[in-house]
C-alpha cells in the first residue's frame, strides 16, 4: 500500500522511475512541440531527467525542501530551454512551501502545487486558457485540492490530479494559444495538444505510479 | 556548412577558453558545470564600492556580450549556447561573483528564454540578501509597434545601454542611479537591421532561414526572427533610407537632437560597406538638422556570419552626453578622455 506520507529519502527514491518514465515520453513530446514550438521540448526533457537521475546519488540524506530545489536547479542548468525555467521555478516554490519539514503529508501536497502554480504564472504571465501548461496544472492543483478536503491520502489526490491534468491536456486541443512560440500560429494549431500541459500530466501520472511503486 | 570549428558541441567551450587564454589579466572564469566554463567577470570583480552589472544571453553574437566587460561598463556575463540563454545557475554564479554589497543591474535583451532564466536568477539571488534590478534592451523598432515598444527585441543598440550605465556604475552611483540610467538609454535608443544572407548554428548545420541571391530582408531579427520587408536587394543610399527613416519617426528623433550613432556589422559585412552606410547616415541627419555627437562603425553585435547590419540612434541630453564621452576599457573597446 502507498505511504501516507513522504520523507525525503522516499521522494528521492520516487525520483528515479520518475525520471525513467518521463525519458519514455520525449519522443511523443518532441513531435508535439515540433508541430507547434521550437521542437526542443523533447531534448530537455531527455537532458533534463537525465541530469536528474545523475544527481540523486549525492542527495541522500538531504531534507525535502532542500532536495526539490535542487532537483529543480539540476533539470533548469540542463536544459535551460523555456519549459527548464518553469520545471525549476515549480521545484523551487514547492520546496518553499515546504521549507524545513522532515515529511510531506496530504495538505502539504496541495500547498506544493499551489506554490508551484503561483511561481509559473508569476514567470510565464500566462493564465488558465492561453493554452499552456497552466491547463493542466491548474486543475491538477484544483482536483488535489478537492480530494483533501474529503479527507483523501496521498495516493488518491495524486491519482485525482493526473486524471484532471489529463484531462486538461487533451482540452487544449481546443484552446488558441496566447504567449509563447505557438502564439505566432494562432488558430493553425487548433486540434493540436499544448505540448507543456502533456508533459504536466505525464509528469502526474509518473508520480502517481511512483507513490504506488513505494 | 563551411566553418573553421572542432566539433560543433565544443563550440562555446572553446570560444571562451580560448577568450580566457588570451586576455588572462582581464577576465576570470565565474561559473562552470559540466558544459564547460559559461561564466565570465572582470578580473578584479568584485569591485568593492561600485554596483556590478551582469549581462547575457545565447552565443554567437561577439563582440556581445563578452567584449562589454571591463572598467567603465559591465562587470559580469553569463553565456549561453549559440542562440539560447544560459541557466539562471550560471546568471547566478555570475551574479555572487560581481556583488560587493551595493548590488546589481541585470542588462540584457528582451528574448523570452533569457528573461525568464534571469528573472529565476534574480528570485535565488534576494534568498542570498543580494539586490538585483533589471533593465532590458528592447532596441529593435521592427519587432513591434511604437506603443509597444516595451515588447521589442533587443539588439545592438543595447552597447549604449553599456557605455551609459557601466560610466555611472563606475562613478560610485546607487544601483537605482545604475538602473535608471539604463532605462533612460533604452528609451532614447532605436535600431533597425537589414539581413543580406543568414548564419548556421553549429548543431544545427543548416542555416537558420534562406534568402535569394539577390534578395534582402529588412528588419529581420539577429536570429533570422521574421522582419518587415523582403525584396531585391537595393543600393545601400535606398536601404539606409528606409532604415533611418523607421528610426526618426520612430522616437521621434527631431530637429536640434543630439545623437550618438552606431553602424554595426552582422559579422559577414565588409567594414567598408559599413562606411558607405554611415556616409548616407550622417547625410541624412544633417539633412534633419540633427548633430551626431560621436559615431561607432564597425562589429559591435554580430550573428555569427550573416551578412548585414544595423543602424542605431540614440538620443543625447547632458546626462547622457557626459556618460557617453567617459573612458571606457575593455578587450574589444578603448575609450580615452
Amino acid at each position: 500500500m502507498a505511504p501516507k506520507s513522504l520523507d525525503a529519502e522516499q521522494i528521492r527514491l520516487a525520483f528515479q522511475p520518475i525520471a525513467e518514465y518521463m525519458k519514455g515520453r520525449s519522443e511523443v513530446l518532441r513531435q508535439l512541440d515540433a508541430a507547434c514550438g521550437d521542437g526542443d521540448l523533447g531534448i530537455t526533457v531527455t537532458n533534463g531527467f537525465t541530469a536528474i537521475e545523475k544527481r540523486l546519488a549525492s542527495l541522500q540524506g538531504e531534507r525535502p525542501d532542500k532536495l526539490l530545489r535542487t532537483l529543480g536547479m539540476t533539470f533548469n542548468n540542463s536544459a535551460a530551454s523555456t519549459f527548464g525555467v518553469f520545471f525549476a521555478t515549480a521545484f523551487m516554490h514547492a520546496g518553499k512551501a515546504i521549507d524545513g519539514q522532515d515529511f510531506i503529508g496530504p495538505e502539504d501536497l496541495v500547498r506544493m502545487l499551489q506554490a508551484a502554480v503561483d511561481g509559473i504564472m508569476a514567470r510565464g504571465h500566462a493564465k488558465v486558457g492561453d493554452c499552456t501548461l497552466l491547463d493542466a496544472l491548474v486543475p491538477a492543483y484544483e482536483a488535489a485540492d478537492r480530494v483533501t478536503a474529503k479527507g483523501g491520502d496521498l495516493e488518491a489526490i495524486l491519482s485525482g490530479a493526473a486524471e484532471a491534468a489529463r484531462q486538461g491536456a487533451e482540452e487544449t486541443r481546443n484552446l488558441v494559444p496566447k504567449v509563447g512560440r505557438a502564439k505566432w500560429l494562432g488558430q493553425q494549431t487548433k486540434g493540436a495538444q499544448d505540448p507543456g500541459a502533456t508533459l504536466v500530466a505525464y509528469f502526474l501520472e509518473a508520480c502517481r505510479d511512483a507513490l504506488g511503486s513505494l | 556548412m563551411k566553418k573553421l570549428l572542432n566539433t560543433p558541441d565544443r563550440y562555446v567551450s572553446e570560444m571562451i577558453d580560448g577568450i580566457l587564454s588570451a586576455f588572462p589579466d582581464h577576465l576570470k572564469a565565474a561559473a562552470s558545470s559540466e558544459r564547460g566554463i559559461r561564466g565570465l567577470v572582470v578580473a578584479g570583480a568584485p569591485i568593492e564600492g561600485k554596483v556590478g552589472i551582469a549581462t547575457g544571453g545565447g552565443s554567437g553574437h561577439l563582440p556581445l556580450f563578452l567584449g562589454y566587460l571591463g572598467s567603465g561598463l559591465a562587470d559580469g556575463v553569463a553565456v549561453g549556447d549559440v542562440f539560447s540563454s544560459p541557466s539562471s545557475q550560471e546568471m547566478l554564479d555570475v551574479t555572487r561573483a560581481i556583488d560587493s554589497g551595493c548590488g546589481v543591474l541585470y542588462l540584457y535583451g528582451n528574448y523570452s528564454g533569457d528573461v525568464m532564466n534571469f528573472d529565476m536568477a534574480a528570485e535565488m539571488a534576494a534568498d542570498e540578501g543580494i539586490r538585483v534590478a533589471t533593465s532590458l534592451g528592447t532596441d529593435d523598432v521592427a519587432s513591434a509597434p511604437p506603443d509597444e515598444h516595451q515588447t521589442r527585441r533587443g539588439i545592438a543598440g543595447i552597447f549604449f545601454a553599456y557605455k551609459l550605465a557601466g560610466a555611472k556604475a563606475a562613478e560610485g552611483a546607487t544601483l537605482d542611479e545604475v538602473k535608471r540610467i539604463a532605462d533612460k538609454a533604452g528609451l532614447n535608443t532605436r535600431t533597425m537591421g537589414v539581413a543580406l544572407s543568414p548564419c548556421t548554428i553549429p548543431a544545427a548545420g543548416v542555416p537558420t532561414f534562406t534568402l535569394g541571391d539577390s534578395e534582402m530582408e529588412i528588419g529581420m531579427g539577429i536570429h533570422g526572427e521574421r522582419g518587415i520587408d523582403r525584396g531585391p536587394l537595393k543600393p545601400s543610399d535606398d536601404v539606409v533610407d528606409t532604415m533611418v527613416g523607421r528610426i526618426l519617426e520612430d522616437l521621434p528623433f527631431k530637429a536640434g537632437d543630439d545623437v550618438a550613432v552606431l553602424v554595426n556589422g552582422l559579422g559577414a559585412t565588409a567594414p567598408s560597406e559599413l562606411y558607405i552606410m554611415y556616409r548616407r547616415v550622417a547625410e541624412i541627419l544633417k539633412h534633419n538638422r540633427i548633430r551626431v555627437h560621436r559615431a561607432f562603425v564597425g562589429e559591435y553585435a554580430t550573428s555569427m556570419e550573416m551578412k548585414g547590419a544595423s543602424v542605431s540612434l540614440l538620443r543625447l541630453d547632458e546626462e547622457l552626453r557626459e556618460l557617453l564621452d567617459a573612458p571606457c576599457k575593455s578587450p574589444f573597446l578603448l575609450q580615452q578622455v
